[in-house]
């Protein structure tokens, strides 16, 4: 961060310091939400570039890593956010085609439940559903993945996510309410009496 | 759902419930979490920790966007074409004092001499010369990479007629294809800033 105000060839070697002491556990990360080999090496360059312009920002007495991940984590949903990738749940007050098929096949494999059940296949059913809600919502689904992996709180999730706490809340609600949507099929898999996640 | 609810839903999710919280928000939550962190995720391929290529990447989009400032850039270019023309108007002096010195028989040799080692300059010749020498190789090319006095060299048999995927290598780095075969090229470090 010392090279971070000296500028010129400083920084060209801090810049490639960061390349060498964080790029793989970066791209790891990027790479598990965006599933993408170019657009995750992409989006941790970018990290990167903007680490550098927000060096200033950054409280010498927390940790770096951390700091760094919370940028990238707010550049990964910034890419979802891109209209191609938004999926609405409703429009006009009708469900999304995409939304609906992803219910109809989870209602249309209901009668494989109870099969599921009996082989203790409720990973597999679990694996379906969250990609049909990744592939539906990726900025909730991924968000939703780190609040579990990190177990993140209100204040850290409206950092990564850019917005006010009650914004944040709603995002909040609306992942709650996604999840139900997606999961359908789960949900009524393992609150089957006898049966736990 | 209220918003209370909700809080007691994130709480569960993320493994920091209150003890005692006991509710359909928490149950569900807690069925959730446990379904994320057993599920399958897809390996990452895996990626060098230090990888040259990706490097230069890196610092030319610094470059792009003004995080180098443009000062630096623009003086190590003046420098480098000033260092270019020294170094062209002493091999021309070097090749008028060879065609007029010797006779017929050395002028071949001058020429051989200019023609047989490429100097190149590099912010990071040892960089430049492992990434040439790797292109080289994955183009088929067997590879002889040295260091002397701080320059490192690449020697290489090229088969003629140069293959052309060979060729391409070359060009990149606008090194002469050798009419021999015989690949000489030795790279220095840059003047520094």
């Amino acid at each position: 961060m010392h090279a971070c105000r000296e500028g010129g060839g400083s920084i060209e070697a801090a810049l490639r310091e960061l390349d060498r002491s964080m790029f793989a556990v970066l791209y790891r990360e990027c790479h598990r939400a965006v599933r993408d080999t170019e657009a995750a090496r992409d989006l941790v360059q970018e990290t990167f570039i903007k680490v550098w312009r927000r060096c200033a920002t950054f409280r010498g007495d927390s940790e770096l890593l951390p700091w760094i991940r919370g940028i990238l984590r707010h550049a990964i949903l910034d890419r979802m956010k891109r209209p191609d990738r938004e999926v609405a749940m409703e429009r006009d007050g009708e469900l999304d085609p995409e939304v609906r098929r992803s219910l109809a096949e989870g209602l249309a494999a209901r009668p494989l439940a109870e099969e599921e059940l009996r082989r203790g296949e409720r990973e597999a059913c679990f694996a379906r559903c969250w990609r049909s809600f990744e592939r539906a919502a990726p900025e909730h689904a991924t968000v939703m993945a780190w609040i579990v992996e990190d177990g993140l709180d209100n204040r850290q999730i409206a950092e990564i996510l850019g917005r006010t706490p009650g914004a944040t809340r709603e995002f909040i609600s609306q992942c709650r309410k996604r999840a139900r949507t997606h999961l359908a099929e789960w949900y009524a898999l393992v609150a089957a009496p006898g049966n736990t996640a | 759902m209220n918003p209370d609810d909700d809080q007691i839903w994130l709480e569960a999710l993320s493994g920091r419930l209150r003890a005692g919280a006991e509710s359909q928000a928490a149950r569900e939550a807690a069925r959730l979490r446990a379904g994320i962190l057993a599920r399958e995720v897809e390996p990452t391929p895996l990626v060098p920790a230090w990888d040259p290529q990706r490097e230069e990447v890196l610092i030319s989009r610094a470059r792009r966007e003004g995080l180098i400032p443009v000062a630096v850039i623009a003086r190590r270019r003046v420098w480098t074409g000033w260092r270019t023309a020294a170094a062209l108007a002493a091999t021309v002096t070097i090749l008028v004092i060879g065609i007029v010195m010797w006779p017929v028989p050395e002028r071949e040799a001058v020429r051989g001499l200019l023609g047989e080692i490429v100097r190149l300059e590099a912010a990071q010749p040892q960089v430049l010369q492992r990434q040439i020498a790797q292109e080289l190789r994955d183009a088929g090319v067997q590879v002889t990479t040295y260091e002397r006095l701080g320059r490192y060299g690449i020697d290489a048999d090229l088969p003629t007629p140069v293959p052309s995927e060979v060729a391409q290598v070359l060009r990149r780095y606008r090194i002469p294809v050798p009419p021999d075969g015989a690949l000489s090229v030795e790279i220095a470090q840059a003047a520094a800033e």
